[in-house]
C-alpha cells in the first residue's frame, strides 16, 4: 500500500469521523435541551430552534467547496491509475479528447450535486441533520472560519490543477505535483470539517 | 427350387427313418414325457437342425444327398405356361440416357396352386449396335408359387436394376425383354404375339443423349490486365445427363487462328468451370502488349461441341519497378501518437517508358491493423524519384505504447515480383493526453469545469435557499411551501445572477 492510498484511508476516516461527530453533536445538544426543558422535544422542533442562517453567499460557497472537494479527490485518485487499478486514462479515447478533462470533472460534480439536492429534497424534516445543505446551519461560525472555508475553493482549485498536470504527463509521474495536490486537498478537507470537530471538542468540556 | 429340394429331402428322410431302425427320435409334445421302447417318434426340430448342421459342416455330402434325392418337377397335362409380359406406362419411348425408367413385368399364372412352378426371371437388354441380348441380373428374380393374387392370378416385378440408360456410351435403339424359366421350360416375353399396349413383348426405346451446354463465358479482371494479374477464365457448363465432362480451354492468338495453349479439366455434371492463368502459366512477361482470344471445347464421351471464339485477355504493357529506401521521419523523436509522420520510398522504372503507378501507404498497430493512410498516383520513369507521404497522422490514441509497422503497396510489381514493401515503424510513446497543462485547451477544460461547479453551487443554494431562510423557517415566519418569488430586477440573465449575489451573506 503506497502513501497515496494510506492517505486516502486517512481522508475517508476524517470524513466518516466528521459525519459521525456531526450526528453525535446534534444528539448531545438535543439531549441537553430535553434535560433543561424537562420534557420531550421533537426533532422537528429541535432542528427549527437550532438552525442558524449563515447567509446565501456563504452557503453557496460552502456547497461549491464540497463539490470541489469530491472533484479534487476524483482528479487525484481516478485520473491516473497510480494508486487504484482503474482510472480515467483507461478510456484513452475520452482522455485524449478535446474536452475530456472537463467532461470527467463535470460528471463527478453533477453526481455530487445530484446527491446533495436529492438528500435535501427527499429527507424528511426530522432528518435535517443528514442534509449537507444545512451542515453549517447547526454551528456557530466565526467570520474567520467562514473566510477559511471560502479559501478552500481556491485551494481545491490548485489541488485539481496539480492533479490535472499529473494527468497530462501520464504515464510519466511528478511526485512534487502529486504531493502538492494531496496537501491542498487534505488541508481543504480539514478546514471544511473543522467546525464539526471543534464543536465536538468543546462539547466534551 | 431350393425349397422344393429341401422339402423333398425332409420327407424322404422321414420316410427313411423306420427302415434304419436304429434311430429313435422322440417327439417333443409340448413338455410331455418322451417315450422309449419300440415307438418311432419324430422331432422335426431336431431333423431340421441336423440338416442345417450337415449343410454347414459337410456341404459336399449335403449336395450329394440333394442329387440323390432330386425329384423331377411335377408335370401335368393340365399345366399351362404362365403369361409373362412387359408393362410400360406411357407412350414416350424416346428418352435421354439419364431419364428415370419405370419398367415392370406382369406375370399371370392360371394354373392351380398345386401344380404351379416357381418362375425365374432375367431382365435382358439389347444395346445399340449389339447383336445379342445380355442379362442385367446375374441372380434371377424369383416368383414364388404362392404370391399370385387370388382373384386375378397375377403378380408383378418392378425392375429397379435398370433405373435409366445412363450407362450407355452410345445412343440409339435399346430393347428390353425378360427371359423366363419355370425349371422345365425357358421362354422370352418376346415370344408372345397379339399383345397390345400398355403390355409389350419387349420394350423398345430410342435413347438419346443430352448435349452439354456452356454459358456465361467471362474473363476476370476485365479490360487490360498485366500478365501476372490473377486472370481467370470462367464459364458455366450444364449437362442434363450428369455425365463426366471434358472441358478444354483453347488459348489462341489475336486473330483466333493459331492455338497457343490448351488445358483440359474434368467436370461432373453441371457447374462452374474455372481456369486460372497463373496456375497454368498461360502468360509471361513476353506477352505484355498482346491481345489473345479463346474458346472452349467440351464432350461428355458421346458428343462433343465447342463455343465460339471469344476475345480476351488483353495483356497491357507495364513498368518494371525498382523499389528501395523505404523510410519515415517523425515530427519529433518522442513519437507521440498525435504527431505527424512522413513516409517515403524511392522508385524507378527499369523499362525506358513512363507509367502511372498507384502507391498506397498502410500503417499497422495491434489495435488498428493495416489501415490505409494515403494513396497517390505517381508517374514513374527510368529516373529514380522519392515518393513522399507528407506529414500524415496515421496513429490514434489507442496506438499509444504500441509498436508499429508500415507498408507501401504499389499497383505494379517490383524487381522481386512483389507489390508491397514493408518496414518496422516507430514505437509509439505511451503518453495519452496530447495537451500540456498550460495549453489553451487544458486551461479551457479546467476553467469551464470550475465555472460549472461554481454555477452548480449557486444554483443549488438558489434552489433551496438554506442560507437566508432556514432561520426564517425555524422561526416559523415563512416556510418553503408558501415562499414568494423575489421581485424581479430585470429580465436578462446577468440581472438574475446579480440578484443571486445580492441576497444577503
Amino acid at each position: 500500500m503506497d502513501l497515496l492510498t494510506l492517505i486516502a484511508v486517512f481522508l475517508v476516516a476524517i470524513l466518516a469521523g466528521a459525519a459521525g461527530l456531526h450526528i453525535k453533536n446534534l444528539n448531545a445538544v438535543h439531549r441537553r435541551i430535553e434535560a433543561l426543558e424537562h420534557c420531550c422535544v421533537s426533532k422537528d422542533a429541535f432542528y427549527r430552534e437550532m438552525t442558524i442562517a449563515q447567509g446565501s453567499n456563504f452557503t453557496a460557497l460552502a456547497l461549491v467547496a464540497w463539490m470541489m472537494l469530491f472533484v479534487a479527490i476524483a482528479y487525484l485518485y481516478l485520473l491516473v491509475p497510480t494508486s487504484l487499478s482503474y482510472s480515467y486514462m483507461q478510456i484513452p479515447v475520452v482522455a485524449s479528447s478535446f474536452m475530456g478533462f472537463f467532461i470527467f470533472g463535470a460528471i463527478i460534480a453533477t453526481v455530487v450535486a445530484t446527491v446533495i439536492l436529492a438528500l435535501d429534497k427527499l429527507l424528511p424534516e426530522h432528518y435535517r441533520g443528514f442534509k449537507l445543505t444545512e451542515l453549517y446551519s447547526f454551528y456557530t461560525l466565526s467570520k474567520n472560519t467562514k473566510k477559511f472555508i471560502g479559501l478552500t475553493v481556491p485551494a481545491l482549485s490548485i489541488s485539481i490543477l496539480f492533479s490535472a498536470f499529473v494527468g497530462t504527463i501520464y504515464p510519466g509521474r511528478d511526485l512534487l505535483a502529486e504531493t502538492l495536490a494531496l496537501a491542498f486537498l487534505v488541508v481543504s478537507m480539514v478546514v471544511l470539517v473543522a467546525p464539526i470537530y471543534k464543536e465536538a471538542w468543546e462539547g466534551r468540556r | 427350387m431350393k425349397e422344393i429340394v429341401l422339402i423333398l429331402i425332409l420327407i424322404l428322410f422321414i420316410n427313411a427313418l423306420p427302415v434304419q431302425g436304429d434311430v429313435d427320435i422322440p417327439v417333443d409334445a409340448g413338455g410331455g414325457s418322451s417315450s422309449g421302447g419300440g415307438h418311432q417318434q419324430i422331432d422335426f426340430d431336431r431333423i431340421f437342425k441336423a440338416l442345417q448342421e450337415g449343410k454347414a459342416q459337410k456341404p459336399q455330402k449335403f449336395e450329394d444327398m440333394k442329387k440323390l434325392l432330386w425329384k423331377e418337377p411335377i408335370t401335368s397335362d393340365e399345366y399351362v405356361l404362365p403369361t409373362v409380359l412387359m408393362y410400360y406406362k406411357g407412350n414416350n419411348t424416346t428418352i435421354t440416357r439419364n431419364e428415370p425408367l419405370d419398367i415392370t413385368t406382369i406375370i399371370t399364372n392360371q394354373n392351380p396352386s398345386e401344380i404351379r412352378r416357381v418362375l425365374y426371371l432375367y431382365l435382358e437388354v439389347l444395346d445399340p449396335g449389339e447383336r445379342e441380348f445380355r442379362s442385367l441380373n446375374s441372380m434371377p428374380e424369383i416368383v414364388q408359387t404362392n404370391e399370385y393374387d387370388e382373384k386375378t392370378n397375377t403378380t408383378i416385378r418392378n425392375w429397379g436394376i435398370l433405373p435409366s440408360f445412363g450407362y450407355l456410351k452410345t445412343t440409339g435403339q435399346e430393347k428390353v425383354r425378360v427371359k423366363i424359366s419355370d425349371g422345365v421350360n425357358k421362354w422370352y416375353t418376346s415370344n408372345y404375339t397379339g399383345v397390345y399396349p400398355p403390355y409389350y413383348q419387349e420394350l423398345v426405346f430410342n435413347v438419346t443423349n443430352s448435349q452439354p451446354k456452356m454459358s456465361n463465358l467471362t474473363i476476370t479482371p476485365s479490360g487490360g490486365v498485366r500478365y501476372n494479374d490473377p486472370i481467370e477464365y470462367k464459364a458455366r457448363i450444364e449437362d442434363l445427363d450428369d455425365d463426366m465432362l471434358n472441358v478444354t480451354l483453347h488459348v489462341l492468338d489475336q486473330q483466333g487462328i493459331t492455338e497457343l495453349k490448351n488445358i483440359t479439366q474434368q467436370v461432373k455434371g453441371s457447374g462452374p468451370v474455372s481456369f486460372k492463368a497463373n496456375e497454368y502459366g498461360l502468360f509471361g512477361e513476353a506477352d505484355a502488349g498482346k491481345n489473345f482470344t479463346y474458346y472452349y471445347s467440351f464432350d461428355d464421351g458421346i458428343n462433343s461441341n465447342k463455343t465460339a471464339i471469344q476475345d480476351g485477355p488483353t495483356i497491357r504493357r507495364g513498368p518494371k519497378l525498382f523499389v528501395d529506401k523505404l523510410d519515415f521521419t517523425a515530427e519529433s523523436e518522442n513519437y507521440y501518437w498525435w504527431q505527424w509522420y512522413t513516409f517515403n520510398v524511392r522508385v524507378k522504372n527499369l523499362n525506358p517508358e513512363e507509367f502511372d503507378v498507384v502507391f498506397t501507404l498502410y500503417t499497422n498497430t495491434k489495435n488498428n491493423p493495416w489501415t490505409v493512410v494515403e494513396s497517390k498516383t505517381v508517374r514513374v520513369g527510368p529516373e529514380s524519384q522519392v515518393i513522399y507521404f507528407n506529414q500524415t497522422k496515421p496513429f490514434v490514441v489507442t496506438d499509444a505504447n504500441e509498436s508499429s509497422s508500415y507498408r507501401v503497396k504499389f499497383s505494379e510489381r517490383d524487381q522481386s515480383g512483389m507489390d508491397t514493401v514493408e518496414a518496422a515503424g516507430p514505437s509509439i510513446n505511451p503518453k495519452i493526453v496530447p495537451y500540456a497543462i498550460y495549453h489553451p485547451v487544458m486551461i479551457l477544460n479546467l476553467a469551464l469545469m470550475l465555472l460549472m461547479i461554481l454555477g452548480a453551487g449557486l444554483f443549488i443554494e438558489r434552489n433551496i435557499r438554506r442560507g437566508s431562510e432556514s432561520q426564517e423557517s425555524a422561526s416559523g415566519k415563512q416556510g418553503n411551501a408558501n415562499r414568494q418569488a423575489p421581485p424581479k430586477s430585470g429580465n436578462d440573465i446577468s440581472s438574475k445572477i446579480s440578484a443571486m449575489f445580492r441576497r444577503g451573506g
